[in-house]
Parts: structure tokens; sequence; C-alpha cells
């Protein structure tokens, strides 16, 4: 008995020992490494593994091929001094527990110079946060919910166009190519961010003098939308706008065809610039628009950074795949970043934060410039898209154009 | 000698348990902001592995779909954040409320879903999670499929919440040693070896299975309630499964139906997959499979079913 209690006790000691030195490990690894003199740190995570993967891994890939072409390319340049890039990230396995505890350790003990975000909102919302309690810089790509930009944070930058100004660039097209048309129908999933997607279209149309005719929306995940598409049949738009996700931007056009209703354009979100719209609606796609972020035929003539055609050529000879705006957003959250950097002369995060109320970019992804109090997003448009007989081409805005848009879309 | 390695397991228990209790406190002091957040993660887990630990565990009912109860905590924490306010009174008052309710949800649908055995009531709390998901999500007071975000009303503090998780894991670790020593922890456990036995020895077994259910319900909530305040942000992602899965694993990794399992098998979870994280970010997931699967296969009953052997070893020796 004495003996086995003794043993016991040594036991004990081992276990608690144990539980010390993994702690000690922990405090160990995460003592802060010196920075080498003339390397600018860039730290963030992304998901390689779990939910958002294949989003998250296009991204890592952009800011990669960044890397690779800032370091080839002489580096950044502050004063008299040259600095070489290097990217610390982490899988966060698209999950909010790994974001607080990697964007603390990127900060506080691998010392990072600056941040760029997570792949999505969710995630992001969390880093935006951890950034601004820190007072770290913080580009924000793959996240274009606005409400992240309203939570009064000041540290974290928008690359993309936020949710609210999805719309805009068909209603630009609408009117330039037609100053006649009048009457416009807005329908959209009912949810937070297909609602600020026509919010924000209904109040862009009504400051441009269009008659928003409809506005109404349908339930989240529909099985039926002929009542309301009767309903706006009976209205007689020019334009039918709006949307949701997927599943139901197919719907939407499957029974605007059965129920014969026509309007001289359709823009639809999300679904119409996924290459399945054209397999889920074969010929029926023809004529659709839809906003896109980015697309590999934008004709975008650039003012900083590589143009498009080099990115491109880039990319696929790298990675040996046609990028999608996942991937130039990567590359683009990395290079506006640079040029933030350029333009402060320093690495100083408020400077840096300070040189992007300035910065007004013409690059391969599109045009940048913020909103200097939330870091909103406010001069990127939108492309917008056109399926014409079966391939997706970019028609909108003009100077990104690869095709001229077919309006007014041809009736059923 | 039975009676003597349960004693040296409870010594051992007990030595453990109040020995990370107060490493968990001194992290606290160590100044090093992603070390505390390092800990608060794993803590978040080992409550909640302490939590599915008085269901799961110690009844043998697989509850797959706990997280229902971590994201009832989280949006009754930011509903009540956003709707009433935290004028005056500390936002993580609020993630008690949480509990509570959750508690209250798993009473409303314990009765039915206990009546299930085995793989019928690892299917039905799924489906239950999911369901309350997709409700939530088409609700529009409580953000819709955009969630909650919470940064305008409380702010991002890792060194409070980190408070409130510790506090909310003393509690965790008392109601288990509670359990685990009172008559209602032994009904439980009989339960698991056989139930019609243990109905028929007088045990009440639906009050008992619903009591379980009930109050790692509870802690579950509480701990959705801290971390939706610690992420400023509540989503419909708190219902993922991936989060009923961890708490699983942990579990099993340390022995279930144990106090000291959680602990072990937390620890060793978290760390592994930390360290894998941050050192092979693509190939983590491979090697923790091969870990899980060795595992599995040489130590089934988890941890604590080594040491629990080498207790038998020395007294036989």
């Amino acid at each position: 008995m004495n003996r086995a209690i003794s043993r016991l006790t040594g036991i004990s000691i081992i276990i608690i020992v144990i539980i010390a030195i993994i702690a000690a490990l922990f405090i160990f690894t995460m003592a802060p490494t010196p920075t080498a003199g003339g390397t600018i740190k860039i730290g963030f995570t992304t998901s390689v593994t779990g939910s958002l993967s294949v989003e998250g891994t296009r991204q890592l890939h952009g800011i990669q091929l960044w890397q690779e072409w800032v370091n080839s390319h002489g580096g950044i340049k502050i004063g008299n001094k040259i600095y070489n890039v290097s990217l610390l990230y982490y899988d966060d396995q698209s999950s909010k527990d790994n974001v607080v505890a990697l964007y603390e350790r990127l900060i506080t003990a691998d010392k990072v110079d600056f941040l760029i975000s997570p792949y999505s909102s969710g995630l992001t919302f969390t880093a935006a946060a951890i950034a601004e309690k820190y007072h770290k810089v913080m580009v924000a790509t793959g996240a274009a919910s606005d409400s992240i930009f309203q939570q009064g944070y000041k540290y974290t930058v928008q690359l993309y166009t936020p949710g609210s100004l999805y719309l805009k660039s068909t209603i630009d097209l609408l009117l330039a190519k037609d100053p006649t048309a009048k009457n416009i129908a807005i329908i959209y999933e009912d949810e937070i961010f297909a609602a600020s997607v026509a919010d924000g279209a209904k109040k862009y149309a009504e400051s441009k003098g269009l008659n928003v005719v409809y506005y109404d929306k349908y339930p989240s995940k529909p099985t039926d939308l002929s009542s309301l598409l009767t309903v706006i049949k009976s209205k007689n738009p020019d334009a039918i706008i709006g949307g949701g996700h997927f599943a139901d931007g197919v719907l939407l056009i499957k029974q605007a065809k059965q129920l014969n209703v026509n309007a001289k354009l359709f823009s639809i979100v999300v679904a119409a610039p996924e290459d399945k719209f054209r397999d889920a609606l074969g010929a029926d796609a023809n004529y659709i628009m839809g906003p896109s972020q980015w697309e590999p035929d934008v004709k975008y003539t650039v003012n900083y950074g590589p143009s498009v055609s080099e990115f491109i050529n880039m990319y696929v000879k790298r990675f040996n795949e046609t990028p999608t705006y996942h991937s130039a957003g990567g590359f683009a959250a990395a290079l506006v970043l640079q040029a933030a950097i350029e333009k402060a002369q320093s690495l100083d995060s408020d400077k840096v934060r300070e040189a992007f109320n300035s910065l007004d970019l013409k690059i391969f992804f599109g045009a940048f410039k913020i909103d200097p109090a939330t870091g909103l997003q406010i001069a990127h448009q939108m492309v917008l898209i056109q399926w014409q007989g079966g391939k997706k081409y970019t028609v909108w805005p003009t100077e990104a154009a690869s095709k001229e848009p077919i309006y007014p879309k041809p009736s059923w | 000698m039975i009676k003597e390695i349960s004693y040296n397991l409870r010594n051992l228990t007990f030595l453990s348990t109040i020995g990370f209790l107060v490493i968990s406190v001194l992290i606290l002091f160590s100044g090093s902001q992603s070390l505390i957040a390092f800990f608060l993660t794993l803590l978040e887990l080992l409550i909640l592995t302490y939590s599915i630990n008085i269901i799961t565990g110690l009844t043998g009912y697989v509850d797959f779909g706990h997280a229902v109860f971590y994201g009832i905590g989280a949006y009754t924490a930011a509903f009540l954040i956003v709707n009433v306010g935290t004028a005056n009174i500390t936002p993580y008052l609020f993630s008690l409320i949480g509990g509570l309710a959750a508690a209250f949800f798993a009473l409303l649908i314990g009765a039915p879903v206990l009546r299930l055995k085995g793989a019928y009531f690892a299917i039905a709390t799924l489906s239950v999670s999911e369901a309350v998901k997709v409700i939530i999500s088409n609700i529009s007071a409580l953000g819709g499929s955009y969630g909650i975000p919470l940064a305008r009303y409380v702010s991002y503090d890792v060194v409070s919440a980190y408070l409130a998780m510790w506090l909310t894991l003393l509690f965790a670790v008392i109601l288990t040693i509670w359990i685990s020593n009172s008559k209602f922890g032994y009904g439980l456990r009989a339960i698991r070896e056989d139930e019609i036995a243990a109905n028929v020895m007088g045990i009440n077994t639906s009050l008992y299975k619903l009591i379980a259910y009930v109050l790692s319900a509870l802690v579950a909530g509480i701990v959705g309630g801290i971390s939706g305040i610690l992420y400023v942000y509540v989503s419909t992602e708190y219902f993922k499964v991936d989060i009923s899965v961890k708490m699983l694993v942990s579990m099993m990794l340390g022995g279930q139906g144990t106090i000291l399992g959680p602990l072990i098998g937390t620890l060793l979870y978290y760390v592994i997959q930390y360290t894998l994280v941050t050192s092979y970010p693509f190939l983590h997931l491979l090697i923790f499979g091969a870990i899980l699967i060795v595992v599995v296969l040489f130590i089934p009953e988890g941890l604590i079913g080594i040491i629990k052997r080498k207790f038998k070893q020395l007294k036989v020796r």
C-alpha cells in the first residue's frame, strides 16, 4: 500500500511535470523570433482544409505568386533600403477558434508586420477585431460583407466590392445602353447578403431616376417563384435584377422562361458567373448577365503592378490552372498592401493605414480606393458578365469588356 | 485490490486536475497574449469535452448534435447583448442565460430524443442540430444566415474571456466530480452498462438521462455564450457537426466517462492539432488521421486505459 502510494505520487508528479513541460514548450516556441533585417513579414490564415478550402487555396496561391513576383522584381523599397517579403501562414480549417489562436500568434509571437484576412466574411469578422486590438493593418480579401466595415474598425481595409454595390454596374450598363429605360424589378432571396445587395440596388436605381416597380423577396431556398414572377410580368419592367444564391438564381431563370416573363435585361447575382449556371440552363443561360469581382478576360489598363495578361501568364505557369477571382483577389490584396507600404515609406502600421487613404490605384484586379473612415471599398467595380452562345464574356464596364453586351435580350 | 486501484486513480485524477487548473491560472500572468489565446481555445474545447462527457461518457448515448447547445448559448447571449445592451453589466452574464436557454431546450427535446438508442439517438441529435441551424438562418431577428456581429456592443478581449472560461471550467470540473461520486453518477453508469437491468434495479432511467442531458447542455450553452462574445460574431457556424465531432474525439482519446479522461484527451488532441496546423499547414490532416488510427487500434479505451493498466501491473508485481 505504502509502496503503491509512493509510486502513485511519483507518477502524479511526472504527469504534472509533463503538463508543465508542454506549457513551457509553448512559451518557448512562442517566444518572439527576431525579424531578420530587410524582411517584411506578412501573416494570415487561410482555409487549406475545411468547407472553404477550394476558395481558400486559390487565394493562397494568389498571395504566394505575389511574393515570388515582388521578390524577383527587387522587393519593396523603403528609402534606400530594399526589403524582401516573407509570408507566414497557417491553416485555419475554416474554423473560428483557429482564427483567434492563430492571429494572436501571428501578431504577438511571430511579430508579423502586416495582415491579410482569412477567406470569407464570417472568419474576417473575428480577425478584424484582433487586428483592431493590436492596431495592425489588415487587407480583407474574400470578404464582401458590408457589415464588417460598419463595426467601427479602422485597421481593416477592403479589396472586394461590398455587397451593397453588387448590382451598381448592371444599372450603369442599363442606363448607358438604353437611356429610355424607366422601370426595373428587384427580386431577392430573404437573407442578409442578398437583402443588402437588393437594398443597395434599389437606392442606386432611384438615385438615377429609375422607377423600382417591383421590390420583393422570396424565402431562402425556394421551390417555386411563379407567383412573384406573374406579378413582375404584369408590371412589364425593362430589367429584372437580383437573386441570392446558385439554386434560386437558376430557378428564377427557368420559371421566367416557363411563364414567358420577358425583360430587356436579366442580371442575377452569384449564380450567373458560375460555369455551372450554363450547365444547369443550357441555351437559356444565353443573354443572362451577372456581376463578378473579376474575370480572366477583363481588359483593364493598369497604373500599378502587373497587367492582366502578365498576371494570368504567371499564374498559369506556376499553378497550371486558370486563375479565378479568388486567386486574383489574393494577389491583388498583397499588391495594394505593397503600394501602401511604398507610399508610406514606412513599416509603421498607422502610417501605412494613413497611406491607404490616399491610394487611388488601377491594378489588374480593377480600381482600388477606400473610404478613409471605415476602410470600405468604394472604387472597385463589379464586372458584368454575359452568356453569349454558351460562353461567358465580360461585357461591362467598357474598359474591362472583352465583348459588346447584347441588349436588349431577345424574348424567350 | 480494485478498491486500491480506484483509490490510486482518484488521487492521480485529483492531482492532475488541480495541477491543470493552477497552471491555467498562471498562464494569465505569463503576459504572453498568444499563449493566453492558445490556452483559451484549449479551455473552450476542454469544457465542451467535459460537457459531452456527462451525457455520452457516462450514459453511453453518443450525442452527434451536441453543438446545438453551444449554438443556442451563443445565439441567446448575442441576441440579449444586442437587444438588452451591456450597460453596467458584464456581457458574460448573458452567457449564463445562454446556458440556461440551452438547458431548457435540452429539457424540451430530451424526453422524445432520449427514448432512442444507439445509432438512432446519434442520428436524431444530429438532425435536431441541423434543424435548429436551418430555422435560425431563416429568422431575420437573428441575422439570418449572416449571423450577429457583436463588435459594436462588446470589445474583443482575450483576458476577460479567459477568466469567464476558466470559471466555467471550474464549474464543469466540480460538476463532473460531483456526478461521478454521487448515486446519480452510479445510476448513469448503470444505464451505460445495461439500461434494462438498471431500470429493473429501481433506477428511474428516463429521469436520470434527462437530468444528465440538461446538465451537459447547460455547460455547453455557457461556453457557447462566452465564445460568441470572444469571437465578437455569432453565426450558424456554431452548429457545425465538426464541433460535436471534436468533442467526441477528445473524449474518446482520453477515456470516456471518467474525470481525468477529458483533460488528457483534450490536451493531447489540441496540442497535437495545433502543432501540426502551424508546422504542416498542408499535411496536418494526414498526420493527425494516422495518429488517430494508431490510438484507436492500440488503445481503444483511451489513454486512461493505459494508466489503469499500469496501476494493475504495479499491484500484481
